[in-house]
């Protein structure tokens, strides 16, 4: 009887579990975008997997305009037709103007098109079996290169220009080639993503494994006066000076692997002089001319207001390890900054996020040894949820009524880009906000964008040594912006479509910097005036003296560029068809790559009759100090212990039990 | 000249073991090409001893063949229809009511059973089972314990991190572990058919409630709320699964407590 009790019991202690198992064969949750491993796969693939076998960057300096050629060499060691797709980063201020592809002797040239046209007429050839190639910008900063039917034992290399302005900053020269675009967190679905956003779902090669794609970059710096401090990052770089203003560098090979870090090379001009005044150039229908303006010394504030700060640290899975080490250096360098009559609060983000308090704390020796503590703790992990966490910073109560600074810290590897700028723009009213990026391949159109977005600055940091120094440079552009109430006149000089607009207060130690076209006689006087620390400040340039700027459409092309970007910002703020048509208008008129224009070259030699090909998506290297945790696959589990062990466990017991039956019937 | 019924029945015996050959051709295939784990020679090896110990009585009447006979009907009628381990299945049931007929049988069969190919298909077709039997338990648990998780198929979700309970988590393996122990001890023990069927049961509540509470304090670890070495992972699997063993075996001498006659 007791044992029927028993077997009842049992049945009903199991029944509530049936049900549960009964309701759970639906399968729930979209698949979302996400990066991933590259699996070799065994057996009789015989396609190549990793078409791209080179890179190739050579770059000028010249003054103040880089002019940049890319070559990339794919190839198919394979015995099936290839479509290749390779997604590479450029920098954030690249104005890309041209593209061919060369396949044997043969060169095409690439025409810029609007950019579903381009992919129209790059899907029909890919179909027809010609050689093609498309080049479609997804970011600012992230490009996708598309080739198709390469054939069994072909060579396509691939050539695009793009131009850039370099801006110095407290004096200090700067060009970055970025090699890599980092892994992206994306928590959007994939069923439905728009076009924009698909390129998140590529693949990496582990961390440790050396992409067989080679990376080579010379580097030719034309100053036009003496160079000093030159100097660059990347280690393997030799340069050589042709003379006191000329130097030519270029990679000597010892790095094994230079394409998982940004080229980063830094210089000044002699005296700390940076290149200043007017240039202009003299197209056909057109004249462009460029106006930059050397900043005021900055005044030591007597005073500094209390401010209110809220740090918000990404704690990601990409940022374990070297950049989340580099973020705490960085963030013990932010808190003992502090005044004692400045408040914070920390946010530490990754799926979710977690505060320090639920308001603002006083900046007193206790609180910031708490948010030490709370940061030290945290090791790096799960996915990099940005958006709640800014919503929770910005929402933040803020009781003193001080003038609040949010300052993001991140490796910036999401795709809610354009998500964040609107956010941030939409609560200018609350706080500014300044944008640290961590790592060896930041991805600078977020850590730029937000700065921009929230009138505040950008800063990147490679390596914890850099902390110091750049929090410095956080605390003098927060006293005070070095130049407000920009503006610029133009007297007897004739010009239109000046760019920017309205000018931006100065935070940091830049020059001014303002595009423009001009008509009739280059004469006449441009005025800049602005408030700077030390009063009134004015700066006058006669038109008669500017440097002309012959032999290149580099004005054109970073006039078109800036404008684009301006166009970009608005129509992120609210889309319009309008804005969209004149961004496509301006890429189609001055043969630039944007958003809305793409670049496609076809071979009009049917090479590949029926089209078939395989698809292949060239891994990437997993960026410098970025650990594996970093790719989608690293969401955490929870698998049983190993056969062996269980296998160890049970004989034990019963071994001894065993022994003891024996030694009991012995006894 | 008529031949003995025990002579009969035991050329039956024989007769059967050679009809049910491709069982054994699979079996030995099974087991060597990696498809599976090979654990099922533990057990088979597990129950030669038991019998060896405990001895068989092999068939001697002819009425002893019934049952068996229609299983191998079965097994025969059945044979293009079905799949490999379902006539193995059918085959070890037909011996098995052959060998160990009487109140051991359970016992006996248990071993019998798991000494064939199982865990993969185990894992296929109740893996997932119980990793959502996993995660909704610990769900619930840790929401009661103040934390807001949340269970989306077998993921958890909490404040925006996803711990995942996948394949390997099922706790296939350990249950296995645990009825091949509760198994041993009924045969060797020769606990009769009631019993054996309770021991069995309770390990199956046992080793799958020790899952359960394993994946929930993993979560702990994997979430990072606390901060522990990597091979404390392994290490909490096992201290649960030896606390589940030994409840077992604590259970078995419960049940021996009256033995029985074989």
């Amino acid at each position: 009887m007791k044992t029927k009790q028993t077997v009842i019991a049992l049945l009903l202690a199991l029944a509530p579990f049936t049900q549960i198992l009964a309701s759970e064969f639906e399968v729930s949750g979209a698949k979302t975008l996400s990066p991933y491993f590259q699996v070799k796969s065994g057996g009789e693939t015989s396609g190549d997997a990793m078409p791209l076998k080179s890179t190739e960057v050579k770059a000028t300096i010249a003054g103040v305009i880089a002019d940049v050629c890319v070559t990339q060499t794919y190839a198919n060691a394979g015995d099936k037709p290839l479509e290749a797709t390779y997604i590479f980063p450029g920098s954030t201020r690249a104005a890309v103007y041209g593209m061919q592809m060369t396949i044997g002797e043969r060169v095409l040239k690439a025409q810029v098109q609007a950019r579903e046209e381009a992919r129209r007429i790059y899907e029909q050839a890919k179909t027809e079996g010609k050689s093609t190639s498309l080049l479609e910008q997804q970011r600012p900063n992230v490009f996708q290169m598309n080739v198709a039917n390469i054939m069994p034992g072909d060579t396509v290399k691939v050539e695009l220009r793009y131009t850039e302005l370099l801006v110095p900053e407290a004096g200090e020269y700067q060009f970055v080639y970025p090699t890599v675009v980092g892994p992206r967190y994306s928590n959007k679905p994939e069923v439905g993503a728009v076009e924009t956003d698909k390129w998140i779902a590529n693949p990496y090669l582990p961390k440790g494994a050396v992409s067989p794609s080679t990376f080579h970059i010379s580097v030719d710096v034309i100053a036009g006066m003496p160079l000093q401090d030159l100097r660059c990052e990347t280690p393997g770089v030799t340069p050589e000076f042709r003379d006191a203003s000329h130097a030519f560098l270029t990679l000597n090979g010892s790095d094994a692997q230079p394409n998982n870090k940004d080229f980063i090379l830094k210089y000044r001009l002699a005296d700390s002089r940076i290149e200043s005044g007017l240039l202009l150039s003299k197209g056909e229908q057109e004249n462009f001319f460029l106006l930059t303006v050397q900043p005021p010394k900055r005044s030591t504030a007597v005073v500094l207001p209390p401010r209110d700060y809220v740090f918000v640290v990404d704690v990601s899975g990409s940022m374990r390890g070297f950049p989340l080490n580099t973020a705490k250096t960085l963030l013990k360098q932010l808190l003992s900054t502090l005044q004692p009559n400045d408040s914070f609060n920390v946010l530490l983000f990754s799926g979710g996020s977690r505060m320090l308090a639920p308001s603002p704390l006083v900046a007193s020796p206790e609180n910031l040894a708490n948010a030490l503590q709370m940061i030290e703790q945290e090791q790096g992990g799960g996915g990099t949820e940005l958006l709640p966490a800014l919503q929770q910073a910005l929402a933040t109560p803020n009781e003193r009524n001080a003038a609040r600074s949010i300052v993001v810290v991140t490796d910036g590897y999401v795709g809610c880009e354009t998500e964040a700028f609107d956010l941030i723009r939409n609560n200018l009213n609350r706080a500014n906000l300044f944008a640290f990026g961590i790592g060896s391949s930041v991805n600078r159109f977020l850590i730029e964008g937000m700065a921009r977005s929230g009138e505040g600055e950008p800063f990147i940091i490679t390596h914890p040594d850099q902390a110091e120094a750049q929090v410095r440079k956080f605390r003098e552009y927060i006293s005070a912006p070095l130049l407000a109430h920009v503006a610029v006149d133009f007297n007897g000089f004739e010009v239109y479509d000046v760019e920017p607009v309205s000018i931006p207060d100065t935070l940091a130690d830049r020059p001014t910097v303002v595009f423009g076209k001009w008509k009739g006689a280059a004469q006449g006087t441009i005025t800049l005036r602005g408030q700077s620390g030390g009063g009134e400040y004015v700066q006058q340039f006669p038109v008669a003296a500017s440097r002309p700027l012959e032999g290149t459409n580099a004005l054109a092309y970073l006039w078109a560029r800036n404008r684009i970007a301006t166009l970009a910002d608005y129509i992120q703020l609210e889309r319009s068809d309008e804005r969209v048509k004149q961004v496509t208008n301006l890429g189609l008129t001055y043969n630039l790559l944007t958003a809305y224009t793409s670049f496609v070259a076809v071979d009009d030699v049917v090479r590949n009759p029926g089209g078939k090909s395989q698809s292949v998506k060239q891994p990437l290297p997993l960026p410098a100090g970025v650990e594996n945790s970093a790719v989608g696959g690293g969401i955490p589990t929870t698998p049983e212990p190993e056969t062996w062990m269980l296998f160890a466990v049970a004989a034990s017991i019963l071994g001894y039990r065993s022994y003891r039956a024996w030694k009991s019937r012995c006894a | 000249m008529r031949l003995s019924s025990q002579y009969y029945a035991r050329a039956m015996f024989i007769g059967m073991l050679l009809a049910v050959w491709p069982v054994w051709h699979w079996y030995a295939r099974r087991m060597t090409d990696r498809s599976d784990e090979p654990w099922g020679l533990l057990a088979l090896a597990t129950l030669v001893v038991v019998t060896i110990r405990n001895g068989v009585r092999l068939p001697n009447e002819e009425k002893q063949f019934l049952w068996p006979a229609v299983l191998l009907g079965l097994y025969v009628l059945t044979f293009r229809l079905s799949t490999s381990l379902p006539r193995a299945m059918l085959a070890m049931a037909a011996f098995g009511l052959l060998l160990f007929r009487g109140r051991t049988m359970i016992a006996n069969g248990g071993l019998l059973a798991l000494s064939l190919p199982v865990i993969a298909t185990a894992q296929f077709y109740f893996g997932y089972p119980l990793r959502i039997l996993a995660a909704e338990v610990s769900a619930r648990t840790l929401s009661a314990l103040h934390f807001v998780v949340t269970r989306e198929g077998s993921l958890l979700h909490w404040r925006g991190e996803t711990i995942m309970v996948d394949a390997p988590c099922s706790g296939v393996r350990m249950l296995w572990f645990g009825l091949y122990l509760a198994a041993t001890i009924a045969a060797w023990n020769k606990l009769n058919n009631l019993r054996s069927a309770l021991l069995f049961a309770g390990a199956l509540v046992l080793v799958i409630g020790a899952n359960v509470i394993r994946a929930t304090a993993l979560f702990f670890k994997e979430a990072q709320i606390v901060s522990l070495p990597e091979w404390t992972h392994a290490g909490i699997g096992v201290a649960l699964f030896a606390v589940a063993a030994l409840l077992i075996v604590r259970l078995g001498k419960a049940k021996e407590a009256k033995p029985c006659c074989a």
